[in-house]
């Protein structure tokens, strides 16, 4: 089996996973004799395993592209983002493991899937053949940037929820739907601690990659790599997060306002990988 | 062996009637006991709850008159009251309506509220009590286990336990889906309404134990606060009190409005934007509806809890009849199982003649083949036992399925004679030329080892 064939199947597996984590506040909030709750409640009941399948079988995918190709996944744009779709996948399986947040899957996933998406779409790319992608140093900067990235996805996740349930409640006719939402309170909890703790992983990422610059172990100069849209969309990410964080923690404020950040900070992460690069590019 | 119901409920009798005869669970015991002195009486359970009253029974003897007549008489004794003064609530049901009644009790089907799941837990303490004073025998256990087993399921198959009751469980069930943990949430009431003190009751049920009571006149606001065993605060202080505040009740006689726009906005700048919420359950309305437009406070008025009510009532009411279908379907396999422990002895004499026939054939056969060799006899002890297992079978199913349909072929009007009935029992009417048959296996059995073989 191919790891183009894995990665297939991994998409499958989170997409059906997602519809399934939709489906089972869709299946609480309506009559459970009509076709379509039979249907919604089907799918449901496979969302948490195949999202663990999915999460083995790209990591056999990635695993078996490693081994095949010799390469670090981050020698190209198809390794990159499948890691990002797996971190996604695996740090929202493990919050949700603890913390039972399934209706937070319906809106996290669906981020692996388009960074998923956009891998498949690289798979055929060429590798990347430069040294500089090499050393444990480029693993522990991508890594760590990957794992913030997992993490700012729950706390997507949980702002979308947010926002949606906070919409309900102000709601002159309140829908049966809310009832199946996480509670505001815990949607907010959920996403500060996600971003306390991608908040310092995104700094320490950003700052190793900063030194591996300054080495002089990368082509192009540090200017060139400070003046690449790249690098200013990673740093205006990490101001986002860091006013949430600053505005959160040190000043106390929480609600609804917040959550738009969140929103803000995900669109940011998600074009880092749409815009043009001339450092980051992997061929 | 009839099973008996003796009852009355909110459908047929007033809370004045109801009340005359509610049991309360320390009496149940001693009601009990005393029912099952009557002669008649086997096995009793009473299921007491505020809106019903109802005594189940199994009687002796065929009649089932005299066990009604019985439970009426020791309501009238144990109760001290006159048996005409309720007589005419009461109804009475026998087997089958018996069963499927308590089958829709436990489902919630014949609640006040329909589908309010609080019955269930009744009927499990109704089983217990009776269980306790030992006067549920085997047919009473298994009728309330299997109506628990049932409500359950409805329960889990269908929508008719979900959603809200009333305006206080509709307040809780928004206050959930704010906070993370409403045990920990602190609760401020202004005015003291008894639309404010049922909301606080479902709040406190849940766990809440932060409660502070803000009323114009203080001595009102101390008294309402011992009662919930919570704090009393001047009315003055009401601003104050909304900024450590999560979940705020008013109803207050006020004629205009409390709370505006203008005075939460610097309160919920000190809150830093931790959700607000504020039931308003007054008439003319506490709070300024403007207010619902600040971020993080969410205002529900006395008519916005009542629709949350009524669209969960409007969406039981459609479960309901999915829940009949199961209720009818668990209450046709408890009959089933009913009517069929009644044929169990008649079975078992049946079966028991035939392995005696068995043995007696197999005891003969072993003294006329001397020295037959072993594995020959357990070849022919095998055929004996098939032989008497297939023959017994026939009359066993259909005896048992005779049971279960007892209460069809008695509504029919059917009836039997002594061939027709053995034909039944053996399922002869299917066999055309019986005697050819016989003539066919006469051969086999004039020589059983080869036949066996």
């Amino acid at each position: 089996m191919t790891s183009g064939l894995m990665t297939i199947i991994a998409f499958s597996s989170y997409l059906i996973s997602s519809v399934g984590f939709g489906t089972v506040m869709f299946l609480r909030s309506n009559p459970t004799g009509s076709s379509t709750a039979k249907l919604a409640h089907g799918i449901s009941k496979f969302a948490r395993p195949l999202l663990w399948l999915g999460i083995i079988v790209q990591f056999a995918a990635i695993g078996l592209w490693c081994v095949t190709t010799h390469r670090s996944p981050f020698a190209s744009e198809y390794g990159t983002l499948s890691t990002a779709a797996w971190m996604i996948a695996l740090i929202f399986a493990l919050v949700d493991f603890r913390r039972k947040l399934d209706a937070v899957g319906a809106a996290a996933l669906p981020v692996a899937l388009i960074l998923l998406g956009i891998a498949m779409v690289h798979l055929k790319d060429p590798i990347s053949k430069s040294s500089a992608l090499a050393g444990q140093v480029v693993t522990l900067h991508v890594m760590t940037i990957l794992t913030s990235f997992g993490l700012f996805a729950v706390a997507f996740g949980c702002a979308v929820l947010y926002l949606l349930q906070n919409r309900l409640l102000k709601d002159k006719h309140v829908r049966r739907i809310f009832r199946h939402i996480p509670p505001l309170e815990t949607l907010d909890t959920v996403s500060f601690h996600a971003v306390s703790i991608a908040l310092p992983m995104l700094t320490i990422g950003l700052i190793v990659g900063m030194v591996h610059v300054f080495a002089g172990d990368v082509p192009k100069t540090p200017r060139d790599w400070f003046l690449d849209q790249h690098t200013i969309i990673s740093l205006l990410t990490w101001i986002i997060y860091i006013f949430y964080q600053f505005t959160r923690q040190v000043t106390g404020w929480s609600g609804v306002r917040l959550q738009y950040v969140l929103v803000i900070g995900m669109a940011a992460t998600l074009a880092l990988f749409a815009v043009p690069t001339e450092t980051h590019h992997f061929s | 062996m009839p099973l008996v119901l003796v009852g009355l409920s909110h459908h047929s009798a007033s809370v004045e009637v109801r009340e005359k005869l509610n049991t309360a669970d320390y009496a149940l015991p001693h009601a009990l006991t005393s029912l099952l002195t009557a002669p008649a009486i086997q096995e009793a359970v009473i299921l007491s709850t505020c809106n019903r009253i109802e005594v189940y029974c199994v009687t002796e003897g065929s009649d089932s008159t005299y066990g009604v007549d019985t439970v009426c008489r020791h309501l009238s004794l144990f109760h001290n009251i006159p048996e005409q003064l309720f007589t005419p609530h009461i109804f009475k049901k026998t087997d089958d309506e018996a069963v499927r009644h308590l089958l829709r009790v436990a489902s919630g089907l014949d609640s006040l509220v329909l589908g309010e799941a609080q019955i269930l837990g009744q009927v499990r303490n109704a089983l217990r009590a009776a269980q306790a004073a030992n006067a549920s025998g085997s047919i009473l256990t298994a009728l309330f286990q299997h109506a628990i087993t049932s409500g359950k399921r409805v329960q889990t198959e269908t929508g008719l336990g979900r959603g809200s009751f009333s305006i206080g469980h509709a307040a809780v069930d928004l206050a959930r889906s704010i906070f993370s943990d409403i045990a920990h949430a602190r609760v401020l009431i202004a005015g003291a309404g008894k639309m404010s003190e049922v909301t606080v009751k479902h709040l406190q049920e849940c766990g809440v134990h932060s409660v502070v009571v803000a009323n114009r006149t203080y001595e009102k606001a101390v008294a309402m606060a011992k009662k919930f065993g919570g704090r009393a605060a001047r009315f003055d202080d009401f601003i104050e009190e909304l900024t450590l505040a999560d979940i705020v009740i008013t109803s207050t006689a006020s004629p205009h409005t409390i709370l505006d726009r203008q005075m939460l906005i610097p309160v919920m700048k000190r809150r830093r934007g931790k959700s607000l919420f504020l039931i308003d359950i007054a008439v003319p309305r506490d709070v300024d509806p403007d207010v619902d437009r600040l971020d993080n406070v969410f205002l529900k008025n006395i008519d916005d809890l009542q629709d949350v009510v009524n669209e969960d009532a409007g969406e039981r009411t459609q479960e309901a009849a999915r829940s009949e279908v199961i209720t009818n379907e668990e209450s046709d396999k408890f009959l089933r199982w009913f009517r069929a422990r009644e044929a169990a002895p008649v079975i078992a004499e049946i079966r028991s003649h035939f392995e005696q026939i068995r043995l007696d054939e197999l005891k003969l056969l072993k003294s006329q083949l001397i020295g037959i060799d072993e594995k020959d006899w357990q070849r022919i002890e095998a055929m004996a036992r098939s032989l008497t297992n297939k023959i017994a079978r026939e009359p066993t199913l259909r005896l048992k399925r005779a049971a279960e349909n007892t209460e069809t072929a008695i509504a029919a009007n059917e009836t039997y004679d002594l061939y027709t009935a053995a034909r039944e029992i053996f399922g002869l009417h299917q066999q055309e030329e019986p005697m050819d048959l016989v003539e066919g296996n006469t051969e086999n059995l004039a020589n059983p080892i080869e036949a066996a073989r």
